[in-house]
């Protein structure tokens, strides 16, 4: 294994066990890698500091969001509208296939029994289309 | 507690919180603001910015809450709102090119790699937090999300994965490459310095 190889596996997030035992040899017959581990390490912990909200944000936060909007959208209207979806829905998809009932029978249905046959002329042996005078 | 019993939790949070009980709300915000102050210095790179983010995302899911259909996935609602919200705010600011001193990035390196060697050169607290959020500003919003997320607010890939909306091998790659990414930029601060690693 080599310095990269084994970086790549020490900033994972978890060392299979195959590899453990030839990482933690490379680790520790090697200057540079066991830098970067523990480089890696209070990284970890450096970042943990500088980015942990303060113990009071969230009550802070509670405090504005209610004082912001004490009005609730869970108001009647709020339910009104929550209802009026799925039955908005349910007529809206209604109209659609009425729709769709109303117009069907005007739709050219050819393999109904119903449906009007088509009768094509016979056009090769009407005598009164026949080409006078034949070829020449 | 597992996966499923924490979106219980929060599921149940949500549902009472949205019939109008009040101190389930502040329960809700009070587990999930953890996580959602992550998201927001993750997109924003401030702690000042990502608190008023947190605001008006908190405001949006007092508003919303009645209207979540899903309550068990309350935890990546929140986190979705947070980034949406974060993100607006990202786009409606003037962009500020994210740079940090080089001498600050060495001292930072120096410190990480052997505190209190040369106390001379040693940041004050916050100065050493503004340089680190800097830093962290430098890798893409996907790594540094997932790096703030699994450092400094302790959640396990799984539960990453749930709040971002993506597979537990994404994550785990895009931890892997972020924490790559801060040691070479660290080492390389290291060898401008003057320092063999």
């Amino acid at each position: 294994m080599n310095c990269k190889q084994v970086r790549e596996l020490v900033a994972g997030e978890h060392i299979a066990d195959p590899h453990r035992a030839p990482v933690q040899e490379h680790v520790d017959g090697c200057v540079a890698c066991a830098t970067w581990q523990q480089t890696l390490e209070r990284t970890d912990i450096a970042v943990r500091e500088a980015v942990r909200p303060d113990d009071a944000l969230a009550d802070r936060l509670a405090d504005h969001a209610l004082a912001a909007a004490p009005v609730r959208e869970n108001s009647w209207l709020d339910q009104l509208v929550s209802l009026a979806w799925p039955a908005t829905a349910v007529a809206v998809t209604a109209a659609v296939l009425a729709l769709m009932l109303i117009r069907a029978p005007e739709a050219p249905a050819t393999n109904s029994p119903q449906a009007p046959s088509l009768v094509l002329p016979d056009v090769l042996n009407d005598p009164a289309l026949a080409i006078v005078g034949g070829e020449k | 507690m597992t996966i499923a019993d924490e979106r219980a939790r929060l599921g149940a949070l949500a549902r009472d919180g949205a019939a109008g009980n009040e101190q389930a709300f502040r329960d809700l915000v009070r587990v999930t603001t953890p996580m959602a102050y992550g998201i927001a210095i993750s997109v924003l790179g401030d702690a000042s910015e990502a608190n008023d983010a947190l605001q008006d995302t908190y405001v949006r899911v007092w508003q919303k809450l009645s209207s979540l259909r899903d309550t068990d996935a309350a935890g990546a609602w929140i986190a979705r709102i947070t980034r949406n919200v974060s993100r607006d705010r990202l786009r409606g600011r003037k962009r500020r090119p994210v740079s940090l001193p080089d001498s600050t990035l060495q001292s930072l390196a120096q410190e990480l790699v052997a505190p209190g060697a040369s106390p001379e050169a040693e940041l004050a607290n916050a100065q050493r937090k503004a340089a680190l959020v800097t830093l962290l500003g430098q890798l893409k919003e996907n790594y540094r999300v997932v790096l703030v997320l699994r450092v400094a607010q302790d959640m396990t890939c799984p539960e990453i994965a749930d709040a971002l909306g993506c597979s537990v091998k994404t994550v785990e790659t895009r931890l892997r490459r972020a924490r790559l990414q801060l040691a070479e930029k660290l080492s390389r601060a290291r060898v401008r310095r003057g320092e063999d690693l």
